[in-house]
């Protein structure tokens, strides 16, 4: 598809990633995105002022920051003169964020876009129940002694009962399940066993182990919040990683006929990340030399409860956007919420699946595990779930680099239902 | 606008326009051919007569000041007219007719309201002051203040009365000796102001308030502070114990700061005094003080100081347009690269900040963050500020971003050939456009300049340590600086807050030069027999910040031998190093920050070291009298300033005597280290440098300059300022 092929991508960093709870938990995800713009604008020499637009994924959408992609533009020396938007389309955001400024760009409204994703989970919130919205708003209404006395007596103590934001937004609104209950449905439908997926999560870690020195050159290290320690590295990846271990550990989400634990689930984690998107006449303008072009891309629609077979369902469509077939393609990062999740995909992708009363899908083509994920994935990395799309496209392009391929796919599964794909090429 | 009452409305040449509206008279204040509102005699008696027709008009019911000027109330008096004050009668008269304008507004029997926006200053804070309402704009541009002591001189328009019982005893003494100016946020709090608006509504509000006060008559009980009597500040305020006790501990604060250099606190707690006693004629008191106050020679050295500073805006003029600066990249994020990070995020300057060591950066970063911190803390800045300018800071090990720059500042190790290679390295990493200025206290910028493929671009920008606190930037225009390089660093250094003055490029530059001998002579003193504790007492006592050996330890006895030995080098024999920086770095002690130097620290006190003293010379102990030795010390620092503009290292006296007092605090009340000179005579200066070199050898043979301004019996400065004022 020639008018696709005309967004380079330019340049593209991330954060380390870093699991929730631990190095990051202080810094915002205003802050991450932050300093991933700022260093792309700063390593890509690009001066903020040629900018045109900012659009940041995000998921967590902190109160102090309603519009984060516009703090993190104005913080990162974008003009103010210059918009900027946020968008969400849960796992997918740090993607629908690339493509959102592809349509910017090819529609002619932007020639120079920074978009990216970013997510702070630790910094998702505890809140209240609902009901102290209600209790706080008669008190402030109380005028009179008599009406305050009355408002007090309502009080209740389980008005202080937290209710953690996070783990509400991991459960499917829609299906009402946890998302890890949505992957032992996978497993449950395509018989994905415990150990197939404990041996996929081992090798997560063993590629992403492995990739350290190749990853790093994504990365751009962030000053820890106390200032005493630059954060250089991922800290998922485990380099003693035993199956053993992994075997021994109890499901988390079905307890007594689970297969889905911890260790084959990705982590709760923190990071953002960003790229540089011109028209590619604007970049040859500036002299750069793309990583990559975006060539095609689509989203799908699912069942909330299969939402991980998301990159089974939107890959047909992007590569029909893209005009290319699954053979041509080289390289693919398909995002890793859960092993049986991914396993699940590749058997959709290989033998195709059944309506069933479910919406069926024609096999396009297996894919060998030495073109999937080839430095790891979120299972080790991690999934700060903004940032993730972002993540995928970076690491696609510059492992294409490396290995002088043309075509590669960029895929990940999206709580809710959906799935989205993008397809990159170099030349 | 109301029409009504020919005789009250004017639109004049003068600097009030009065328009009355269903009887209330709008006053504003506007000088003409004037950027700010000042009280000049003339502005003083249109005051007097259109506040005697406000009196006499029936029509009127009350009165709203305000002024024409964009961002300024009333800047304060005339300093014009301050320095043509040449008799202490004349003073007295002066500051008699003010306070009379004032009591006629305060006794007018029509509330009047201040609208205030913008600075409001001295006079201007004392005439609102004798308004009987205070209303302010809550916008930053909004300053209040009696900052007359800055000048050497006490509020004279019945400021150290008024202000007393508006905000309280404790509050008026802090505000009037110090002559810290208050933000609009701090007036309100403090009850100096009686509430606030915002800027667009300020002249509305004032007009309603002016309506209501003169409806209600009950305007007459201004506000007044009340505290309660059994509260603290209550018991100190409203009995004659507490006044006494809270007088004498601020009269003992000033003697303890000043050191008994400077007269006008002293005079403004007598003033202050004066209107506490009942019955007293305290007016006449504020005025006797105000008079005497001016004729004083601290007084008239300060005012000249304010008259450089107001100068020192104008350096660079007649330089080409700077660059405009978006971004900046700093090489080496040591404490000066770090501090002067710190310095342009604050000011809103993003800054790529490159070290080789990622520890340095992080310790920049903590560094910045620690000051920033403070500044909130201080409430200058907000969090969301504070958020915004760390985020200015990014730091690299590489030279990545410095393509973006539109300044480069180099702050790597003192040492020429490291700092030639790292210029080599930014050279060729920036835009062709960009500035470079290297950081360099002592090292040739023009050889440095010669390192680069473009040698015009580089400038020296000589920051004093710590960076946030000293306001002087030494811009070192070297043999191939361009014109539009210097004056990008001057601009630069203005947008960081601080104060350029341009020298040219020789050893030690401008201010290190003329210090050389304060340090040099005194260890040579010391040498020969005298003690290290009274050099640096007498020093002090002479209104020096630091003596001679307590700076050596500050700077470190390393960095002040490296530069003694470089301006022997450039310099020549007459700045030959005495022994002792040497040989205190030889034993490994380096200053304050090794806790042992020619002091020793414990717990970051000072304490003297005489055993080792005793092992650092070989002559007995001698006791000169103190003038021998300040003229050997001073005597050598004004030949050395002479040669200074002699050689053209500096465009004039007036940016050399600012840049003595705002790089090594020279004391201001002395107006400068020429205006010294001046005072003493430069013919007794040279006398006694004829002698000196006599007995002690060729170093103190005073120079050209020095010779032909005795024979001529001229000076540095001209005698009366008011003089060069007049442009």
């Amino acid at each position: 598809m020639a008018t696709a092929s005309e967004i380079a991508v330019v340049a593209g960093y991330r954060t380390p990633f870093v699991r929730a709870g631990t190095a990051f938990r202080r810094l915002s995800a205003v802050q991450l995105g932050q300093f991933v713009t700022t260093e792309l604008l700063q390593r890509s020499g690009c001066d903020p002022h040629l900018v045109d637009e900012v659009i940041f994924g995000n998921i967590g959408q902190p109160a102090e920051a309603t519009n984060i992609a516009r703090v993190i533009a104005l913080r990162s020396g974008v003009p103010a003169e210059r918009p900027a938007y946020t968008v969400q389309r849960n796992c997918a955001s740090g993607m629908q964020a690339i493509t959102s400024a592809a349509e910017r760009i090819l529609s002619r409204r932007a020639h120079v876009v920074v978009a990216g994703g970013t997510e702070s989970m630790s910094q998702i919130p505890v809140l209240y129940p609902l009901a102290v919205n209600e209790w706080l708003g008669s008190w402030l209404r109380a005028r009179t002694l008599a009406q305050r006395l009355r408002v007090l007596g309502g009080f209740r103590l389980g008005l202080l009962k937290p209710r953690f934001a996070l783990e509400i937004g991991l459960t499917d609104a829609y299906a009402g399940i946890n998302m890890g209950k949505t992957a032992e449905v996978l497993a449950r439908e395509f018989g994905i066993r415990r150990e197939e997926q404990d041996t996929y999560a081992y090798e997560s870690h063993r590629r992403a182990v492995a990739a350290r020195e190749k990853l790093s050159e994504e990365i751009v290290p962030v000053p820890a919040a106390n200032l005493r320690e630059r954060i250089e590295e991922d800290n998922g990846p485990r380099a003693d990683i035993a199956l053993e271990r992994l075997a021994r550990m109890r499901p988390y989400f079905e307890r007594r006929w689970g297969t889905v634990t911890i260790g084959n689930s990705c982590p709760i984690t923190d990071g953002a990340g960003a790229v540089l998107l011109m028209h590619r006449e604007r970049a040859r303008e500036l002299g750069y030399e793309p990583l990559g072009y975006l060539r095609g891309w689509a989203y799908a629609g699912l069942e909330p409860q299969r939402m991980g077979l998301g990159p089974a369902y939107a890959t047909p469509a992007a590569l029909q956007h893209a005009k290319v077939r699954m053979a041509e393609i080289e390289l693919i990062e398909l995002n890793e919420a859960f092993a049986a999740q991914v396993l699940a995909n590749l058997r959709v992708f290989e033998r195709g699946v059944k309506g069933n009363g479910k919406t069926g899908l024609a096999p396009i083509g297996p894919i060998d595990r030495e073109r999937l994920n080839v430095n790891g994935g979120a299972i080790a990395l991690g999934h700060p779930v903004g940032a993730s799309g972002t993540r995928l496209v970076v690491t696609l392009l510059r492992e294409m680099q490396r290995r002088d391929q043309s075509l590669g796919l960029a895929t990940l599964c999206v709580g809710g239902g959906q799935g989205a794909a993008l397809v990159f090429e170099r030349n | 606008m109301g029409t009504l009452e020919t005789s009250v409305n004017r639109e004049t040449q003068g600097a009030l326009r009065v328009a009355v509206e269903e009887g209330i008279a709008r006053v504003e204040i506007d000088l003409p051919a004037s950027k700010v509102n000042k009280l000049t005699t003339a502005l003083m008696t249109e005051l007097e007569a259109v506040v005697d027709m406000l009196a006499g008009s029936q029509e009127v019911q009350a009165v709203v000041l305000t002024s024409g000027k964009p961002d300024t109330f009333i800047a304060g008096a005339d300093i014009d007219e301050i320095e043509l004050l040449d008799d202490v009668d004349a003073a007295r008269e002066k500051s008699r007719f003010g306070q009379r304008v004032f009591e006629k507004i305060e006794h007018l029997g029509k509330p009047v309201v201040a609208a205030i926006h913008g600075a409001c200053l001295g006079g201007g804070c004392e005439l609102v002051l004798a308004c009987h309402y205070r209303l302010a704009s809550n916008d930053a541009a909004t300053r209040i203040g009696l900052p007359e002591v800055k000048l050497g001189i006490v509020p004279g328009f019945g400021g150290t009365q008024r202000l007393p019982r508006v905000v309280g005893l404790q509050a008026a003494l802090d505000l009037i000796l110090t002559g810290r100016l208050l933000d609009a946020r701090r007036a309100v709090r403090l009850g100096l102001v009686d509430a606030l608006t915002y800027r667009g509504l300020l002249v509305e509000e004032a007009t309603r308030t002016a309506r209501r006060l003169a409806d209600s008559g009950r305007w007459q009980y201004a506000r007044r502070a009340r505290k309660s009597l059994l509260s603290l500040p209550g018991f100190l305020d409203r009995t004659a114990l507490g006044r006494a006790l809270v007088l004498r501990g601020a009269r003992n604060r000033v003697r303890a700061q000043t050191r008994g250099h400077y007269p006008a606190p002293l005079a403004a707690i007598d003033a202050v005094r004066a209107g506490l006693r009942r019955g007293g004629r305290a007016y006449e008191r504020e005025a006797d003080l105000l008079a005497q106050m001016a004729m004083t020679p601290e007084s008239h050295n300060l005012v000249r100081l304010f008259r450089f500073t107001e100068n020192n805006k104008r350096t660079g003029n007649d330089l080409p347009e700077p660059r405009a600066i978006r971004q900046m990249a700093i090489v080496g994020a040591g404490v000066m690269g770090g501090g002067i990070a710190q310095l342009a995020a604050y000011h809103d300057i993003r800054v790529r900040l490159k070290d080789i060591a990622a520890e340095q950066l992080l310790l920049a970063l903590r560094t910045a963050d620690g000051l920033m911190r403070k500044a909130v803390k201080r409430r200058r800045l907000d969090a969301a500020g504070f958020e915004n300018r760390m985020a200015h800071i990014s730091t690299t090990l590489d030279y990545s971003g410095f393509a973006l720059a539109d300044v480069v500042v180099e702050a790597v190790v003192e040492k020429m050939e490291i700092k030639k290679s790292v210029l080599q390295e930014v050279e060729s990493h920036v835009r062709p456009g960009c500035i470079l200025a290297t950081n360099t206290s002592a090292l040739s910028v023009t050889e440095m300049a010669q390192a680069l493929r473009d040698p015009g671009r580089l400038v020296g920008m000589h920051f004093f340590n710590p960076v946030h606190r000293m306001p002087l930037v030494e811009v070192v225009r070297s043999e191939h600086s361009r014109p539009e390089a210097v004056s990008t660093v001057v601009a630069l250094a203005r947008r960081l807050g601080k104060t350029p003055v341009i020298v040219r490029d020789a050893p030690g530059f401008l201010v290190n030069r003329i210090l050389a001998p304060f340090l040099n002579e005194s260890s040579l003193l010391f040498e020969e027999g005298e003690g290290i504790e009274r050099l640096d007492a007498i020093m002090r006592r002479f209104g020096m910040p630091m003596g001679p050996f307590e700076l050596i330890d500050e700077v470190g006895t390393d960095v002040a031998h490296k530069v003694g030995v470089t301006l022997h080098e450039g310099l020549g024999e007459r700045m030959k190093p005495a022994g002792l920086a040497g040989k205190l770095v030889e034993a490994g002690r380096l200053g304050r920050k090794g806790n042992v130097g020619v002091y020793r620290y414990v717990d970051r006190r000072r304490r003297p070291d005489r055993a080792h003293w005793n092992t650092l010379r070989h002559a007995g102990s001698t006791r000169y009298a103190s003038d021998v030795l300040l003229d050997r010390v001073l005597g050598l620092m004004i030949n050395e300033a002479a040669r200074c503009l002699e050689e053209g290292i500096v465009s004039d006296a007036r940016e050399l005597d600012l840049a003595l007092v705002f790089g090594i605090g020279f004391p201001p009340f002395r107006g400068g280290l020429l205006r010294y000179a001046d005072e003493r005579g430069v013919g007794e200066i040279v006398a006694r440098l004829h002698e000196l070199e006599r007995e002690l050898g060729p170093r103190f043979a005073p120079c050209e300059m020095l010779l032909r301004l005795a024979a001529d019996a001229a000076r540095f400065h001209p005698d009366r300022p008011s003089a060069e004022a007049v442009e």
